[in-house]
């Protein structure tokens, strides 16, 4: 499936939320005017944003910037002093987990030695709604199998979690993120702490989800990684510095805002590449960079 | 076989042997959640403080349970003040608060006179002087955190694989916690009579360390280091009883000689796949 960086991709297929009929033609995630933090901590201000089914964004900033206090009031996990969440039609209360919000976290923050498997750990994404007896039913472990079939890990679901590589660590939290028929995905730093092919068989498969009517939001340190591949980026820093396709918002006043730093940002055969020019590097950072990129284009991105 | 069905004749060994198999199995499933969550110093610390709650009643004449009970919520609640200091991390604070509390307990029950509970029982337990109400609040305590186990064990186990993206896919990962925070002082003050406040930390960590090394799946390292708590238990009091040594000590030897064991026999089938592995990429063409 190729997919236009410049484009968001169509969705397949409809995805029909819970609730009304206008549910399911309500934006996936519709955030107004938000405001928040840790206690009276204001990390976050005045942030509006609309994901639309299909769409991915990419979340960038400095360390500091607020991307991931974001995805912590999406999910309920900050505070929200202004502004309202809707997920599918359905606002959200400040402090509530989003019924149809999947997260998917950081591959280090996870203790790969719990003593789980693979087919428990993607379950364990349905603890909430899950009945009070402590096994899962019949139909809520074929729906775990369903999701590890969907996304190449069938054969596996029994072995533990410790002896998956980087890249099916990833479908697998994918796969726990979906088991609530998510409308929103939300990826936290997944390029950190994998390797160059991983990243690209993570972003194949979250272009497939997002075509099947996903809305999906990354947040990531790669700015060259995700101004090469997605079609959106939001940058952030405390608030939201700029929101739109790289070709529009990838300049170097808004890196200047948003990184506090004079950064370079290279037009080289259609691509595009930042790159700090220190007075030592010169144009051999530029050509490296402009190669890393392009070693790190996933297929389906043409 | 005399000397298994012996010591059975005697009604405070049958006590022991009960009281025994209860907080060894109680102990060992809750073992499970404190190595998991890495939060081994807590259960040997609130051991530590139950030590000063307990002298504190014995001084002022109230019931020991409930002075020990006083003294984990102390230290749980002065555990998080100090470690939310900036600078200081949390063992630093279980260790400051705790160690108070324990040096404050052997302070009072050697100043106090006619108390009738000496500072070894206290330190090492007395599985053999375990009456009707001690019998009573370990069935209590067991009954309890099997009911919290069986009505909560999808939301403890995610909120304890993994806090935040449980809290973040609806699970109330703060109230488990706190839940698991409350069980873990509930058992350490059900087993102190048995194991003795030094020895009740070796009885939450050793079972789920035994059995980690033998299964990969939560709910199978659940029921395995219960039943190694049990069993050390058993084992633990009958040599206890012809050694004429004290309980908490043996079942506490008792559980680190099965460990190991398992330890060395896991080593060794783990040596002998790996070179059985080498030998067939050798002879592979």
């Amino acid at each position: 499936m190729a997919v236009d960086p410049a484009e968001p991709a169509e969705p397949r297929r409809r995805r029909v939320a819970s609730g009304s009929p206008e549910a399911s033609h309500a934006l996936p995630l519709l955030v107004r005017d938000l405001s928040g933090g840790y206690g009276a901590l204001r990390a976050l201000e005045h942030v509006d944003l609309e994901v639309a089914r299909g769409e991915i964004v990419g979340v960038v900033g400095p360390s500091g910037a607020g991307k991931t206090t974001l995805l912590r009031l999406l999910t309920g996990q900050a505070d929200r002093h202004a502004g309202r969440v809707e997920v599918a039609g359905q606002r959200i209360r400040n402090r509530r987990a989003p019924r149809r919000v999947g997260l998917v976290p950081q591959l280090g923050s996870v203790d790969w030695d719990f003593p789980l498997t693979v087919e428990q750990a993607v379950l364990l994404g349905l603890s909430a709604d899950s009945g009070r007896r402590p096994w899962f039913s019949r139909s809520e472990r074929a729906r775990a199998r369903e999701l590890l079939d969907r996304l190449g890990l069938d054969g596996l679901a029994q072995r533990p979690i410790r002896a998956l590589s980087g890249g099916q660590r990833q479908r697998m939290f994918l796969a726990r993120a979906m088991i609530r028929d998510a409308d929103v995905l939300l990826l936290d730093e997944p390029t950190s702490g994998v390797d160059v092919a991983t990243r690209a068989e993570v972003l194949g498969l979250v272009g497939e989800l997002a075509a099947d009517g996903l809305a999906v939001l990354i947040t990531t340190h790669d700015l060259n990684w995700v101004a090469a591949h997605l079609p959106r980026l939001l940058f952030l820093n405390q608030s939201v510095v700029a929101d739109g396709p790289p070709r529009e918002v990838l300049t170097p006043e808004v890196l200047r805002k948003t990184y506090e730093a004079d950064l370079t940002v290279i037009h080289e055969q259609g691509r595009i590449a930042v790159v700090d020019e220190q007075p030592l590097l010169g144009s051999a950072a530029t050509a490296s960079a402009a190669a890393a990129d392009r070693a790190e284009r996933p297929p389906w991105t043409g | 076989m005399d000397w298994l069905i012996e010591p059975l004749g005697f009604g405070f060994f049958q006590r022991a042997l009960l009281a025994g198999v209860l907080v060894g199995g109680l102990c060992g499933s809750l073992s499970v959640f404190v190595v998991q969550r890495r939060m081994s110093s807590i259960g040997h610390g609130l051991a530590h403080s139950v030590l000063g709650g307990v002298g504190i009643a014995l001084a002022l004449g109230v019931h020991e349970y409930l002075g020990a009970a006083a003294a984990t919520a102390v230290a749980a609640v002065l555990i998080d003040r100090v470690g939310r200091r900036r600078g200081l991390h949390v063992d630093a604070a279980i260790w400051i608060v705790t160690t108070a509390l324990f040096a404050l307990g052997v302070v009072v029950v050697s100043r106090v006179e006619g108390v009738g509970v000496s500072t070894e029982s206290l330190l090492f337990g007395d599985v053999l002087g375990v009456g009707t109400g001690d019998l009573a609040l370990i069935g209590a305590v067991s009954a309890g955190f099997a009911i919290l186990l069986l009505a909560r064990w999808k939301a403890l186990v995610f909120t304890t694989f993994d806090h935040d993206v449980a809290a973040a896919m609806g699970v109330a990962a703060g109230r488990h916690e706190a839940l698991l925070n409350l069980a873990t002082a509930a058992v350490v003050v059900a087993s102190v009579r048995v194991l003795g406040v030094l020895l009740i930390a070796s009885a939450v960590v050793l079972p789920a360390a035994l059995a980690r090394l033998l299964t990969a799946s939560f709910g199978r390292l659940l029921a395995l280091a219960t039943v190694v708590g049990s069993a050390a238990a058993v084992v633990g009091l009958y040599a206890s009883f012809h050694l004429n040594a004290p309980s908490g000590s043996t079942i506490v030897l008792t559980g680190t000689t099965a460990f190991a064991v398992v330890l060395v026999v896991v080593a060794v089938r783990t040596g002998l796949a790996r070179r059985r592995g080498i030998a067939e990429a050798h002879r592979a063409p």
